[in-house]
């Protein structure tokens, strides 16, 4: 749970969770509908910034952590080369040939812009996955979405819940291969396994379910309507600051690149208003 | 304090009551130890003293609870709840957050509390349980012992008059309980707290203790007085009921059941030293246990067509942090081994290369002289049987008649063969009545039994057993003890991993002692015990017995290295 949490006091630490995730969400809606390879390439810039300077994480970490993303993206680039679809292609030049492929200009650049912006909506999150503290965030929904907490708490639970199961599940599955019993492939098979995985996977989570519930109600859990926090977790004005510092840079950025032509089409597919 | 008259309770879905007619009356500042067999209504007491039950559990409920004289029916269960704490078994399943500051105050806020009356009791809750500097630690980070003292401080902080303390140390390791124990004890010492215990390993508790409580299978209340009283008047009555009792009980009912003078040894190491001090034991060569164990040890020369298992060199790593070292071991057909160390030693992960659930980094295993790489799975566990932990893992049919002949059938075993060997095994492991059952409704001794029973199935030679007694109430540890050496005096191979040294003592044959990795120690129980350097930087906890031996052999060299109620007697005899 704690794979992305980089524990420092820099300015994005300090923020309110909530921020970092409202901050970006409008740009995520946006880049999904925009075509071009400049756009994306400008937010990840953008955000590779706030990353390293706002949030004073190291580069290598940055890097190690966007490494499997970007062999992501490059492949579906690659992906792309060889099988966009036909209606684009015609009439678009041929870059070079493979055997009896042929690899089109419009297939690179069409490639080019949708891993461009895989890439750039997967870094987007990274201001807000590398600079919370899980129980920080729980503590934000808790206190500032007004939720009940009976509910929210619910959640939270479950959420620890996650890393016990999968533990349980790696040893049930060690347990019936000692049985002599080897997982096959195959319809068959795949419903005996399901079955035989989730009973003791069943029985166990409601035992422990059951058991945190007495620990929570031992302890005054849902004594009155309302709760009291240790720490307060608020929305401050730094957390404004940062929410319209964010989205001013980000609209300049896009006049910019509207006004100078370097903007496509906008649409979800790459050529579908064409 | 709390004030308990005929109460009865049955749960909404329960076929019998699992209180039943329970009167009981505990005192400000007394230590209280409520016994009984696994099943008994433990734990539904404690749960009438917090007010969970009636109030979150539907149920039939007569008679009255009175807690500090609030009546628990009428009373809101948070009001009770500041009064009664209970820290139950499974650490890892009471936390409910990520850190151990907001753990602390988890509590208080529910209460309405302001932050800074939160501070203060937070600082005071952790620093009486010693762990102040723990404050800012996330839950994953700590032991199992630390867990449960912070959730311990978690109660605290609520300031509660009456602790209930519900096994609190069955999920832990000897290292763990111990300083669980301390803890314990530390709180017995202040005086602020009435202390209710509900646990079966009693050799390190029994000096807090100023009653036990003993309640039945049927939920009734069998005795009640000071721990002498108890465990000296109604042994006999304890280990029928299936009862754990301290060690040096179970020596002076043995003493008694043998006619040597001594009524009422005292339960305490020290008293009980100083009372047996004066006896004559004879000199070790009479004893017959220890000297038949080296002979049997001898009868298995390095013979390759001996062994069961050896494994050579083998080494494993995990990210980069090394769980087993160098570790060699020879284990001869029809050995009894124990394999013993701290959590974290690594006694899981070589008994897992056993089975070849994991594959060596360096290194190899051999079963009966082959490769146990070049083995094929299925031919693997007709070799090998072994025994997880939590034996509903391995639970994977509907009925126990079904989960006990499915690896027959899968084998292409006749109908008529399969309904023989079913019919003995269930006579064998007493499962019978339950044979159209599903698993999962048997009680936990059973549920171990079968388990076994599962694992030989294919007619098995080794039997792997991880933990085998771990949370089982006395009687069906006995019974799958006795069980257990029955099968090895047919000529199974059985290897045992455990933290029950008292079981190690009473059973092992042979014993290899784990620290990082490593095997520091390979012989006999018998050799181990006298060996204090192995015990100490293993970090194991001799067996009780044990502690009074070598207190005894300041007086006189022939106490040394007995461990068991019998190697007792059988020096004095």
């Amino acid at each position: 749970m704690k794979f992305f949490y980089y524990d420092n006091d820099s300015f994005l630490n300090k923020l309110n969770p909530l921020s970092k995730i409202i901050a970006p969400l409008p740009i995520f809606v946006l880049l999904c509908m925009i075509n071009d390879i400049w756009t994306p390439l400008a937010f990840i810039f953008l955000t590779s910034f706030i990353v390293i300077v706002l949030g004073r994480i190291p580069l290598t970490k940055f890097l190690k952590i966007s490494a499997p993303v970007l062999i992501f993206s490059i492949s579906i680039l690659i992906l792309f080369l060889f099988a966009t679809r036909s209606e684009l292609t015609a009439g678009s030049p041929v870059l070079f040939s493979i055997g009896a492929f042929n690899v089109y200009q419009i297939s690179l650049y069409a490639g080019s812009a949708i891993a461009l912006r895989i890439y750039a909506l997967l870094i987007l999150a990274l201001p807000f996955s590398l600079t919370t503290e899980p129980s920080n965030f729980i503590r934000s929904i808790i206190q500032n979405l007004k939720l009940p907490y009976k509910f929210s708490y619910g959640v939270m639970v479950a959420f620890r819940f996650l890393p016990m199961m999968e533990t349980e599940f790696n040893v049930v599955r060690s347990a019936h291969k000692v049985m002599g019993i080897a997982d096959e492939g195959g319809i068959r098979s795949y419903f005996e396994k399901t079955k035989r995985y989730s009973v003791p996977l069943l029985v166990n989570a409601i035992r422990i379910g059951e058991r945190t519930a007495l620990s929570m109600d031992g302890r005054a859990f849902g004594a009155f309507e309302e709760r009291t926090f240790f720490q307060k977790i608020e929305f401050k004005r730094i957390d404004w600051l940062y929410m319209f510092s964010f989205w001013a840079v980000s609209a300049i950025i896009l006049i910019t690149l509207y006004l100078t032509g370097l903007m496509g089409e906008i649409g979800f597919y790459f050529g579908s208003f064409g | 304090m709390i004030d308990v008259t005929s109460l009865c309770f049955k749960y909404e879905r329960g076929s019998k009551h699992s209180l039943n007619g329970i009167d009981l009356k505990i005192r400000e500042g007394e230590v209280i130890l409520v016994l009984g067999p696994s099943g008994s209504g433990k734990s539904t007491l404690a749960l009438t003293f917090n007010g969970l039950i009636p109030h979150s559990f539907p149920g039939e409920m007569s008679g009255m609870v009175h807690v500090c004289g609030m009546e628990s029916f009428k009373t809101p269960v948070y009001e009770l709840t500041q009064k009664v704490g209970i820290v139950f078994q499974d650490p890892e399943a009471q936390f409910v957050s990520m850190n151990v500051e907001d753990e602390l105050v988890f509590g208080l806020e529910n209460l309405c509390y302001p932050p800074e009356e939160m501070e203060e009791r937070l600082v005071e809750a952790l620093s009486k349980v010693d762990m102040l500097d723990y404050r800012y630690r996330d839950v994953y980070s700590l032991s199992g012992g630390e867990k449960q003292k912070i959730l311990l401080a978690a109660l605290m902080a609520i300031r509660p008059s009456v602790l209930i303390f519900d096994e609190p140390t069955a999920n832990l390791d000897p290292v763990g309980t111990l300083e669980f124990f301390e803890t314990v004890k530390s709180l017995k010492k202040t005086d602020e707290h009435t202390i209710i215990l509900i646990e079966h390993k009693l050799d390190d508790l029994i000096h807090l203790i100023d009653r036990v409580v003993v309640i039945g299978k049927g939920g009734t209340k069998l005795v009640e007085g000071t721990p002498l009283e108890v465990f000296g008047e109604h042994a006999a009555m304890l280990i029928q009921e299936g009862i754990w009792m301290p060690q040096t009980a179970l020596l002076a009912n043995e003493f008694k059941e043998n006619n040597i003078k001594s009524h009422n040894i005292p339960l305490i190491i020290k008293e009980a030293c100083d009372y047996l001090k004066n006896l004559e034991p004879r000199p070790e060569n009479s004893k017959n246990r220890s000297s038949e164990a080296m002979s049997s040890d001898n009868s298995n020369p390095d013979d390759n067509s001996n062994l069961a298992l050896e494994i050579r060199d083998l080494s494993f790593s995990y990210s980069k942090s090394k769980i087993i070292e160098n570790l060699s071991l020879k284990v001869a057909k029809g050995d009894f081994l124990a394999i013993v160390g701290a959590n974290g030693a690594g006694k899981t992960t070589l008994a897992k290369h056993m089975v070849n659930i994991i594959h060596p980094s360096q290194g190899k295993v051999f079963i009966e002289g082959k490769d146990v790489l070049d083995i094929p799975t299925k031919d693997l566990s007709h070799k090998i049987g072994y025994v997880f932990q939590n034996p509903e893992h391995q639970f994977i049919k509907n009925t126990v008649e079904e989960q006990l002949t499915f690896g027959l059938e899968l084998n292409g075993f006749s109908d008529d063969e399969i309904k023989s060997w079913l019919d003995s095994t269930l006579e064998r492991f007493r499962i019978k009545p339950y044979a159209k059952m599903s698993p999962y409704m048997l009680s936990h001794g059973q549920k171990r039994l079968l388990s076994v029973a599962t694992m030989l199935t294919l007619g098995q030679d080794i039997l792997i057993l991880d933990e085998p007694t771990f949370g089982q109430d006395l009687k069906s540890s006995t019974e799958l003890l006795t069980l257990l050496n029955s099968l090895n005096q047919e000529g199974k191979t059985i290897i045992i991993i455990t933290h029950d040294m008292t079981l190690v003592a009473k059973h092992a044959r042979n014993v290899m002692v784990m620290a990082d990795g490593k095997a520091i120690f390979s012989g006999s129980a018998h050799e181990l015990f006298k060996n204090e350097t192995i015990l100490q930087n293993a970090r194991l906890t001799p067996p009780p017995l044990l502690k009074l031996s070598s207190c005894l052999s300041k007086y006189n060299k022939n106490w040394r290295g007995l461990s068991t109620p019998e190697e007792f007697v059988n020096a004095l005899k």
